[in-house]
């Protein structure tokens, strides 16, 4: 099996054998309640000190998107490939890769779901994966 | 604060030099600054120098070769708005009494370098792709399209439109003609942003000399091009919004207009921020030029070319004059200056008494200065 790290610690979550879906480490303000992702030491709207960690919402909706044909330095993955911003139901609007959607498929406001995976190979850390979204699946009831 | 006129101006060229060194690039436009205020470089009691890339003592690099005159010179960064944050920092050493006179100056060399990526080695954005500069106006642009319907053709009419300006500028570093056509099947880069709606990386300088009315009136009995407001702004918290670039050109336009005691319907020339086609759309409304949503019919209408309502851009803007970006604030400094003096040439806004400077800086908008000048 292929090893896999993510692409950088404290960003996400994936709770093991699919006990839930995976969701993004945010903080939240406790004088001001705004959250942010990535986790903010001290709060930009209201300089709050205190922080507490939070999983966000896995689901949100398709704020803007745009399909990059010519990849910035830096970028290992391939190309053309989408990114986006999307609107989380705690405000923040997380810029994300997009996944699993053609990029006629797009639209603004569609609802998005947060999925793992790949980023890009690394020769000695094995497969790097990432946040991202894709268009939502009809949740699956057992 | 004390009256501050504008005494001269001057910039080279935009575009690329590679056998020249940047520091030759900023004594040029400093010399032609000096010679247009009729002012020696050892006449200057404190200098400032805006630049992104150039690595320490930029300022000194440059006035060195001039002269070693000793006097203070005060390096500024603040990423494209370095150049007119510089212009500020003069006029307020100036205003308040502390100097006399002052230089400004911009000077920036990146045609060794590509896109402009606009993150630290260590943001999760570099590995992600996701912060190329291109990628950030992109973004805004989609969501102002579905937002408004504005249509990639309409879009793709900016870069039209400031290229044909661009062709009446000497100094301008594209100096070509561009169809719609041409605009759009360009390369694309970041949907809807194609190459040509994309402002070049270049290399420039550009330069000020500003004094107090009372000692320009000792030299002449004008007209004199006056700097009547000024204002240099960072971001507030704007809600999902980390890249903004409206709410802070509102906001520091604002406070601009009101040290003039004017406001933009008072205005007769503009240079702004387009960095992309739809940067120029969106500060149509953030300076006040039209109401929220309106900025693709202000430009339709005609208004903001050359001989419409409140023309834009001019001297072709960073779309065609060139984007270096530490250069930039300072050449939009010397396109005013000669519109108001109406020594612009075939691009002469007629009748101009009034004029804008706006610049961004950083990643979406970290930094913002507007300079209104009038006449
Ligand atoms: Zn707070």
């Amino acid at each position: 099996m292929t090893r896999t790290v993510p692409i950088r610690d404290g960003l996400f979550h994936v709770p093991p054998s699919g006990a839930a879906p995976p969701h993004l480490i945010g903080s939240r303000c406790d004088d001001c309640a705004r959250s942010f992702f990535p986790s903010k030491n001290q709060c930009p709207r209201c300089s709050g000190r205190a922080l507490a960690e939070i999983a966000l919402s896995p689901r949100g909706t398709l704020h803007t998107y745009t399909v990059i044909h010519q990849a910035p330095p830096g970028y290992a993955g391939p190309v053309p490939y989408v990114v986006g911003r999307v609107e989380l139901p705690e405000g923040e609007r997380v810029l994300a890769p997009i996944v699993g959607v053609a990029p006629s498929g797009l639209r603004t406001g569609m609802p998005m779901e947060l999925v793992i995976g790949k980023a890009f190979d690394d020769p000695e850390k094995g497969e790097v994966v990432t946040y991202q979204f894709r268009p939502a699946r009809e949740p699956v009831r057992p | 604060m004390r009256p501050v006129v504008v005494l001269g101006v001057g910039l080279i060229r935009f575009g690329r030099y590679p056998d020249v060194p940047v520091a030759e690039l900023g004594q040029r436009a400093c010399w032609a600054a000096l010679d247009d205020a009729g002012v020696a470089w050892r006449d200057i009691p404190v200098a400032y120098c805006g630049h992104a890339f150039q690595g320490s003592t930029m300022g000194q690099r440059v006035l060195n070769r001039i002269g070693l005159t000793g006097v203070p010179i005060i390096n500024v960064e603040n990423a494209c708005a370095s150049g007119s944050t510089a212009f500020v920092a003069a006029y307020q050493a100036v205003a308040s009494g502390m100097y006399d006179v002052a230089l400004a100056l911009g000077v920036e060399k990146m045609s060794f370098k590509g896109m402009i990526d606009a993150t630290r080695p260590d943001d999760i954005e570099r590995p992600l792709g996701t912060g190329a500069m291109p990628t950030k106006y992109a973004l805004i642009a989609r969501r102002y399209m579905d937002d408004y319907g504005l249509t990639a053709a309409a879009l793709a009419q900016v870069s039209v439109k400031n290229h044909a300006n661009g062709c009446r500028n000497p100094y301008a570093q594209h100096q070509r003609r561009l169809t719609l056509d041409e605009v759009q099947q360009s390369r694309m880069i970041s949907d809807p942003l194609t190459l040509y709606q994309c402002s070049p990386t270049g290399d420039g300088a550009a330069a000020a000399v500003i004094t107090t009315e009372a000692v320009a009136r000792q030299r002449s009995a004008g007209p004199f091009v006056r700097v009547a407001g000024c204002a240099v702004g960072s971001q507030v918290f704007v809600p999902g919004e980390p890249d903004d670039i409206s709410e802070i050109t509102k906001r520091t336009s604002r406070r601009a207009y009101e040290m003039w005691g004017g406001g933009p319907d008072d205005l007769d020339v503009v240079e702004l921020h387009d960095c992309f086609t739809i940067a120029e759309i969106c500060h149509y409304e953030g300076l006040g030029l039209c109401g929220e949503g309106e900025g693709q019919h202000l430009l339709a209408s005609g208004a903001t070319g050359i001989g419409g309502r409140i023309p834009v851009n001019p001297s072709g803007g960073l779309l065609s004059r060139g984007h270096p970006v530490g250069a930039t604030g300072m050449a939009q400094i010397a396109e005013i200056t000669w519109q108001l003096r109406e020594q612009a040439g075939e691009r002469q806004v007629t009748g101009a008494k009034a004029g804008v400077t706006h610049t961004l800086g950083g990643g979406g908008g970290m930094a913002c200065a507007v300079t209104v000048l009038t006449r």
